[in-house]
């Protein structure tokens, strides 16, 4: 029970009681005065008839039974009897029809008692007899009553007002109260939030000591994830150019290329400093690595613009960047040339210093060891033109023919009426424990252009749908389809929610609307947002948490790998699960870099309260590595659908 | 509840069953209001009292009789003495100030011979008119008496103030009764006992014998 209501409870029983001892007592003390009034009433008018009694002749016993009849007659008594000294019966009076119209358990419980007024009547010297003589009560039975019944009246209106006033007042002194409860709750799910301190001193200490709580594991999180980023750094990076290392940039390029949901198409830039053995040995180590450091810095600001984009050193005098949307290759080409060039400002030492640099469309359909064959290619051919060539037919071939053959308004017909006729459907991709249950299966968007066409990866529409303003409308009936599915049965489905699908209100609020409408499967939907969108959209992102949350979904994070250090800024928004990028798990079964890597983050991620999955697990190498490494789910090419 | 205690305090309390007098309270009070004299004729009144419990009715009632209009030997207005035109003493004032009204002596002496035992059904306080100097006078006055029935219908004796002998009823022809009262009825019962009233709201009667208990005569 909660405490307000149990306060309520007690406050309302307490004022019970009050009232009924007021309404007791001031009945008890009326009913007092009565008696006392008619107390009094006996005794005189028991006196005054005696007095009459005496003074008139009682030879004649009707003057005696005239006198005490008129008197009972036109009075307000219940008796009047006169007894002789021997205390024989003379006369008597008595009203047996008294009948109060009040309740009897009421005049049993406040029973008004009058003895009756005695006097002594006189003939001469003699004595003639007592008389007794008792009032009629009814009507202090009736003045009794109707004053309780009001006096209940008012206690009943004024402990109404005191109700609505109390709680009035309850609720105002116990609102902190239910904020921190709030606060306690959500630490309990792993949610490190900080309230406003109240003013009531008791809750005020509770409240900062939450608070610090809250803080030192804020604190802590962000130190372990400062610390993941630095062994992240030394696994992956190269420590002169700060430029990605050979393996860590292969994996990414890869992990592209094998992702065909989101890559159609990128390109690849090599660049080979040829020079570079002539500038170690007239600048000296430390000269050229301030030239390396200088071309890295460069070349990372170049990326950095771009989602997508990044840049590695693959070997001593090979540089590559890499781009995973389609681009001018000539200029991206001439682009990297120019930053190396400018970067390593050679210019009076070696005037004629030219990195050798080709660019080539890379497509899914490539193996990632055309890149080996692209760095040998270039340190032994001088004819770039010619190589440039090759490699543009190369891509050419690889490109699909779709991409090129369709109108944009070609395009607008056939994706409008594939949302209209809903030709939409999850594709399904198990997820499971290292125990061999499933998780869920994540499931990403396929849709048939025509008819019985073929089932189409999202990557190779995406884009027109994004330019033809069609993408929101997609999402929202992917939705629709996932709850549907789930109504019918399915298993739980992981739902990739693109960043631009989580800044939109509109899309929210359907969302909202479908959840609400649709609670018994809310907790089989798992909702995952990209990395680089949450950590763009942070602040729509944190909406889309705590809209969602609530229903009884599960929200995780996809593609994690890159931006582990801001991981911590993640530990208010109860997320459910992270799902840590394929360019991470690639060979981990051999790369003790990410091992370690791999472990920390696992940790991280069980702190916040999170599973950890790994995402693109190729081999049953990797399969058998990862879940000593902390893994709580993979997911990928090697990844079977548990047997039923 | 704070009724009930005030009246214990007062001593408001007169139970049917009587009770005897605090002779100790009484000498103090008497001594502290009236001085020495008045504390003498509380113990001489203690001392009579004491030697008349065994004594027949009609030997209390003469010493009794004696006693009082002895004690109280100024026979005077209400007026005079209190300075109001009726005020009842108790028996303690009436000695204390040697001084009383014709209810003073006739209350004084029902109180007592009340301690002594004497029945309420016996005694009466009896309003009379008087005829001041013989049953032919044309003066009369109003005035009060205690009557003794020894039985319910006999003829009465008369304790008077104006004729210090007790004669029977009928050989006072100066004397016509008018109405006659006891105690009977005041105080039956306890819910009905003055409790929290202030003594103002009683009857004379009442209110007499109210501070009477207050004095210590029960």
């Amino acid at each position: 029970m909660s405490l307000i209501k149990q306060l309520w409870i007690a406050v309302s029983l307490l004022m019970l009681l009050v009232f009924a001892a007021c309404v007791i007592a001031s009945i008890e003390a009326s009913k007092h005065t009565l008696e006392q009034q008619l107390q009094m009433k006996n005794i005189d008018n028991a006196t005054s008839l005696a007095l009459s009694l005496s003074q008139i002749d009682k030879e004649d016993p009707v003057n005696v039974a005239l006198l005490l009849s008129a008197q009972f007659d036109n009075g307000h008594y219940q008796r009047i009897r006169l007894v002789d000294p021997e205390g024989k019966l003379i006369s008597e009076h008595y009203n047996a029809d008294i009948l109060p119209n009040t309740p009897a358990w009421f005049n049993r419980a406040f029973s008004i008692e009058v003895h009756p007024g005695v006097a002594q009547v006189q003939n001469g010297w003699s004595q003639y007899g007592t008389l007794s003589l008792e009032s009629d009560a009814t009507f202090a039975y009736q003045a009794l009553w109707n004053g309780a019944r009001k006096m209940l009246l008012w206690s009943v209106a004024i402990a109404l007002l005191a109700g609505a006033l109390g709680s009035w007042l309850l609720r105002i002194i116990t609102r902190p109260l239910s904020e921190m409860a709030n606060m306690a709750e959500a630490i309990g799910d792993q949610r490190f939030i900080t309230m406003t301190e109240p003013r009531v001193t008791e809750f005020k200490s509770l409240a900062q000591a939450m608070n610090r709580l809250s803080n030192r594991i804020r604190k802590m999180l962000n130190e372990q994830s400062q610390l993941l980023e630095q062994l992240r750094f030394e696994a992956n990076y190269e420590p002169i150019s700060g430029l990605m290392n050979r393996k860590y940039f292969t994996s990414r390029v890869s992990a592209y290329l094998d992702n065909e949901d989101n890559f159609e198409e990128g390109v690849l830039v090599v660049s080979h400093i040829a020079e570079l053995a002539d500038i170690n040995a007239k600048l000296g180590g430390s000269g050229t690595d301030q030239i390396l450091k200088r071309i890295g810095h460069a070349l990372t600001d170049l990326c950095k613009p771009e989602n997508g984009m990044f840049a590695g050193r693959l070997s001593g005098a090979d540089f590559a960047v890499f781009s995973s949307s389609p681009h001018n290759l000539e200029l991206l080409c001439q682009q990297v040339k120019d930053t190396i060039l400018s970067a390593a400002a050679l210019n009076e030492s070696f005037p004629d210093f030219s990195p050798r640099t080709i660019a080539s469309h890379i497509g899914r359909s490539d193996q990632l060891d055309s890149l080996k064959d692209l760095m040998a290619v270039i340190r032994q051919r001088n004819d770039m033109a010619q190589l440039q060539l090759e490699m543009d037919d190369l891509a050419q071939q690889a490109a699909s023919p779709l991409n090129t053959t369709r109108t944009e308004s070609e395009w607008r017909a056939r994706l409008d009426n594939a949302i209209m006729s809903k030709r939409l459907r999850l594709a399904s991709f198990p997820v499971i424990s290292p125990s061999n249950t499933l998780i869920h299966n994540e499931g990403p968007m396929r849709l048939q252009l025509e008819p019985n066409g073929p089932w189409l990866p999202a990557a190779e529409f995406i884009g027109w749908a994004i330019k033809l303003d069609l993408i929101t409308e997609m999402d929202d009936l992917l939705v629709q389809i996932a709850i549907e599915d789930l109504k019918n049965g399915k298993a739980a489905i992981g739902l990739n929610i693109s960043s631009r699908a989580v800044s939109n209100p509109a899309y929210l609020d359907h969302l909202h609307a479908l959840l609400q409408a649709n609670p018994e499967v809310a907790d089989k939907l798992w909702l995952e947002v990209p990395e680089d969108g949450v950590f763009r959209h942070m602040e729509a992102f944190r909406n889309f948490c705590l809209t969602l949350k609530p229903l009884g979904c599960r929200i995780g994070v996809e593609h994690v790998g890159a931006q582990v250090a801001r991981l911590g800024e993640l530990h208010d928004l109860g997320l459910s699960y992270i799902k840590i990028d394929a360019s991470v798990i690639r060979n981990i079964d051999s790369n003790t870099g990410n091992q370690a890597f791999l472990k920390g983050l696992c940790l991280i991620v069980h702190s916040l309260g999170m599973m950890a999955i790994a995402e693109g697990v190729q081999s049953n190498e990797e399969m058998a590595a990862l879940p000593d490494l902390g893994i709580d789910g993979m997911t990928g090419p090697a990844i079977q659908p548990p047997a039923v | 509840m704070l009724g009930t205690i005030l009246c214990l305090l007062l001593g408001v309390w007169i139970p049917g069953i009587q009770a005897a007098t605090d002779f100790n309270k009484l000498r103090t009070l008497a001594e502290q209001r009236y001085g020495e004299r008045a504390k003498n004729t509380i113990i001489e009144l203690e001392v009579l009292l004491n030697s008349l419990r065994d004594a027949p009715d009609q030997e209390k009632l003469e010493k009794i009789n004696l006693f009082v209009n002895d004690k109280i030997r100024r026979f005077d207005d209400d007026i005079n003495i209190w300075g109001q035109s009726d005020y009842w003493a108790t028996p303690l004032e009436s000695l204390g100030r040697e001084a009383g009204d014709c209810e003073d002596y006739s209350i004084a002496k029902y109180v007592f011979l009340r301690e002594l035992g004497i029945p309420n059904e016996k005694l009466r306080l009896t309003y009379v008119r008087a005829k001041i100097g013989g049953p032919n006078s044309r003066i009369s006055q109003a005035h009060m008496i205690l009557s003794y029935y020894p039985t319910p219908n006999a003829e009465p004796l008369i304790l008077d103030n104006l004729i210090i002998s007790i004669r029977p009823a009928s050989r006072r022809p100066d004397l016509v009764p008018i109405f006659s009262f006891n105690s009977e009825g005041l105080w039956t019962g306890t819910s009905t006992t003055p409790s929290s009233d202030s003594l103002s709201h009683l009857s004379r009667w009442r209110n007499v014998l109210a501070r009477m208990q207050a004095d210590g005569i029960e």
